[in-house]
């Protein structure tokens, strides 16, 4: 079973660059594409986080954790920020 | 071309001088914003330039306009030390990591970003309660800066934890690994707005005794 650590740290480490695009005035419409985006460091945290507890050798859940927050916390801001710009600013 | 060889070339550095040194101390405030960007030494420029500016422009100058600009030079490279040492302390003193550091400046640039449509928006929407919506702006700004750095610092934080963690102990639980996590985001995210606070406090004092030496060279 492969570990998910790298694809999460590294889907969370470009959504996070997106976000903070996506936050400039006049960009919000960016948002459209990164708040969906926001769905895949959390999907692989999630995934990675229940199969760290089920399986036999332990991992860290750490990284797994890290993607579920990051990726809530990166979707909530990027769909408030959406609200806020009325979806085009 | 004679009209070109008649002008004074000193009166007219002096002005751009002075108008540099404006700029720079806008620039130094609004720099100071961000942990990246260079505010302190923008600022400090301001009361060098706007002085050679006087002087050049043979406007007078006392002994204690130099003192002045000297003093906040002086306390300009004081504040640029500190900021350049402070995550390297923040990180020693509260055991932090790299992740977490960078990780709070995420949060904060998307924090500012964020409390910047905010603000404009809540003003832009509703124009009969410009006060109050400036008033709510201004106060969902305010908990997203402090909100920003803490949450970016502890996603970093848990973000590198499995590389820490030492061979053949036990894995911690997910609610120890949580406190550990916001323990660092809380310090990083301290550390990181003090920082921010002094260089902006710095950036205007600059920008303050920029203009009061402007100001002075014009008046006396």
């Amino acid at each position: 079973m492969s570990s998910l650590v790298q694809p999460t740290r590294l889907t969370l480490l470009a959504t996070a660059n997106l976000a903070l695009v996506a936050m400039v005035p006049c960009l919000g419409w960016l948002n459209w594409a990164v708040a969906p985006l926001c769905l895949v460091p959390t999907i692989f945290g999630l995934v990675g986080l229940v199969q760290s507890q089920s399986a036999p050798q332990p991992q860290h859940p750490g990284p797994y954790l890290a993607g579920l927050l990051g990726g809530i916390l990166l979707g909530v801001t990027c769909v408030a920020r959406l609200g806020f710009g009325l979806g085009v600013l | 071309m004679e009209g070109l060889l008649s002008l004074d070339w000193i009166a007219t550095l002096g002005v751009v001088m002075i108008v540099i040194g404006l700029i720079s101390a806008a620039a130094g405030i609004i720099c100071s914003l961000l942990p990246v960007l260079p505010g302190p030494p923008l600022s400090a420029l301001a009361p060098l330039l706007v002085q050679g500016g006087v002087y050049a422009l043979k406007l007078p100058t006392a002994t204690w306009t130099w003192v002045l600009m000297i003093g906040a030079l002086a306390i300009g490279l004081v504040v640029t030390i500190i900021d350049a040492v402070a995550p390297l302390l923040g990180k020693r003193l509260g055991r932090t990591s790299r992740a977490s550091m960078v990780g709070s400046y995420y949060g904060l640039g998307i924090a500012l970003l964020f409390s910047l449509q905010l603000g404009g928006c809540s003003t832009a929407h509703s124009l009969a309660t410009v006060g109050l919506s400036v008033v709510a702006g201004t106060l969902g700004g305010a908990v997203l800066l402090l909100f920003g750095p803490l949450a970016g610092g502890m996603v970093g934080e848990l973000s590198t934890m499995d590389s820490r963690q030492a061979e053949g102990r036990p894995i911690p639980t997910v609610g120890q690994i949580l406190e550990r996590a916001a323990r660092a985001g809380l310090a990083q995210a301290v550390g990181l707005l003090l920082t921010t606070a002094a260089k902006l406090v710095y950036g205007a004092v600059a920008a303050a005794v920029a203009i009061a030496l402007l100001v002075v060279g014009l008046v006396s």
